[in-house]
């Protein structure tokens, strides 16, 4: 056993068991947990979000854009390399200082426009950054999503690529032959899986199909669906206990072989 | 008042003793040796290939896209990954979409160099781990889809500089780097979403191969991408984790973890057995006292 000597290791040690603590009952060792990891994290990601994004993406280009509008070639140069900027920003590389500037001040403030949320009486300018920002996302997004997830999805629920590089229909008559051949576990996943898939998706589609009374042929499929979608849920369900049992083995690692040293 | 019998009484039994149960278990199969064999996987398999196939002068990207809660389960993936790399003397640049991932892959990338060094110099291999020829660190980048978008574009675009401030033209894996055509595969090692980013935004208009490994919890909805090949490879949570470590024959934190795993495993299994038996017990009891 070698206790830890770093006192960032008993910080992170005792705020695990603080926060463990809440299993026995709710107390305030847990809160303050809870609240230090909450103050703590909005701390960091301000901190970052400033030196990662505000200064390097909008006040640095801006600052060089002025200079570079009110100051003489030489003085610009001198101001360059006493600041230390080896090379234009990359919006200087392909836009004047001018269009610079306007292109840096424009977001910066449909940005700033989202604070008037805090002032009821002009609350409602705040829609406007809002509808720009959902309009240039979703035009980004749509066209992107609608081929991945629908289109590509599509293809996959009806063909499958071979290792050889050609396209095999999912429901392969190739494959059923292969498992007549050589009959076996594998090749009769191989025959299955295609057909299975397919007859899960339409089953499945069926259950969400609300535009007719679920009775004869569709009421059947649709009771099929639910049993895939049952088996779907238990696949996750099985994933999030692995995932919840997974997080608890870390920090169960951390305290026996970071902390106390008796593990690893 | 009737007397409850032990059926009724095992299932209102106080939650806090299946908690002790649970930490019990973890506790004692962490301190075992890790003899729990660990059967791979075909999407591990392809995970694999896709970076053992891939050509080693060409760089492997790879984003780490996890705050520390996602740790547990994703560490031991970056460490494999890395190693892999390095062991294959292909380089690596690693990148953030999320802001938190940036201090540990730094961490993570600095841990695996000074072991990999370490062995070499045991070893009396002359060869080691450096910054910016072996891997760099480029950090994060606000903006998820802009992000991946512009990568498939210039990477300098993106990222004038390195997480230190070094110029990327000044950086030797650099010289010949650009966009996704340099790239081996996109690895993103994601607690999120973002995995679907990077097949929305990078391997679909691209066709670069995208390599994900995600949390359990996230794995279930990625295979519908893995059997139409718009993902090359998925590790899926510690188990994913703990397979590839297998293949690259480099047993790690996941391999350790997976007999607390399949004990934890057993003990919900054996919970939810004993809850159905008591249940079905307690009522046939009732029934026939009635």
């Amino acid at each position: 056993m070698e206790l830890a000597t770093d006192i960032w290791v008993w910080v992170a040690a005792i705020l695990t068991l603080f926060v463990y603590s809440f299993l026995i009952k709710d107390n305030p060792l847990y809160k303050f947990a809870e609240h230090a990891m909450g103050g703590l994290g909005v701390g960091y990601w301000t901190a970052v979000l400033f030196y990662n994004v505000i200064i390097p993406d909008f006040w640095e280009p801006l600052t060089i854009a002025i200079r570079k509008l009110s100051m003489t070639p030489q003085n610009f140069d001198a101001f360059m390399a006493r600041e230390g900027f080896s090379q234009m920003p990359q919006i200087m590389q392909d836009f004047s200082p001018g269009v610079s500037i306007l292109l840096l001040l424009l977001p910066a403030i449909i940005g700033l426009l989202l604070f008037t949320r805090y002032i009821p009486k002009i609350a409602w300018i705040s829609r406007f950054s809002l509808a720009f920002y959902l309009g240039a996302a979703s035009g980004i997004a749509i066209p992107n999503t609608f081929q991945t997830r629908i289109l590509e999805q599509l293809r996959g629920t009806i063909v499958q690529d071979a290792p050889d590089g050609s396209v095999v229909p999912l429901f392969s008559f190739d494959a059923w032959r292969d498992f007549f051949a050589a009959p076996g576990i594998e090749t009769f996943f191989d025959a299955i899986s295609g057909p299975l898939l397919i007859l899960g998706v339409v089953c499945t589609l069926s259950y969400f199909f609300f535009s007719k009374e679920h009775k004869g042929i569709l009421g059947g499929m649709a009771r099929i669906g639910i049993w895939f979608l049952m088996i779907g849920f238990g696949a996750s369900f099985g994933y999030t206990v692995m995932g919840r049992v997974s997080l608890l083995i870390g920090r169960v690692q951390f305290l026996l072989t970071d902390w106390l040293g008796v593990a690893g | 008042m009737a007397q409850k019998n032990i059926f009724a009484r095992f299932l209102e039994m106080d939650r806090r003793w299946l908690f002790l149960a649970l930490a019990v278990v973890v506790i004692v199969a962490l301190l075992l040796p890790p003899a729990i064999g660990v059967r791979v996987t075909s999407p591990v398999t392809r995970f694999f290939d896709v970076i053992d196939t891939s050509d080693p002068d060409k760089p492997l990207l790879l984003a780490v896209d996890t705050p520390p809660s996602g740790l547990p389960e994703l560490e031991p993936m970056i460490v494999g990954i890395l190693s892999h790399c390095f062991d294959r003397g292909q380089p690596v640049i690693l990148i953030s979409l999320q802001m938190e991932g940036v201090s540990i892959a730094e961490r993570l990338v600095a841990q695996v160099q000074d072991e990999f060094n370490r062995r070499a110099v045991e070893a009396g291999v002359e060869r080691r781990i450096r910054m910016g020829e072996d891997w760099a660190l480029l950090g994060y980048r606000a903006g998820f889809s802009a992000v991946i978008l512009g990568l498939g574009d210039e990477v300098r675009k993106v990222y004038t500089t390195d997480l230190y401030g070094t110029q990327l033209d000044e950086i030797p894996l650099f010289a010949d780097y650009h966009n996704y055509d340099d790239t081996a595969a996109v690895v993103d090692i994601s607690w999120s979403s973002t995995p679907e980013l990077w097949v929305q935004f990078a391997g679909g208009p691209y066709g670069v191969p995208i390599l994900v490994g995600c949390t359990a919890v996230s794995a279930p909805q990625y295979y519908a991408y893995l059997q139409t090949g718009q993902m090359s490879g998925l590790l899926g949570g510690l188990k994913g984790a703990a397979e590839y470590e297998k293949l690259i024959s480099h047993p790690g934190l996941a391999t350790r973890g997976m007999v607390a795993q399949t004990g934890a495993h057993l003990l919900v299994v054996l919970l939810i057995l004993l809850g159905n038996v008591a249940f079905f017990l307690d009522r046939m009891s009732r029934k026939r006292r009635k």
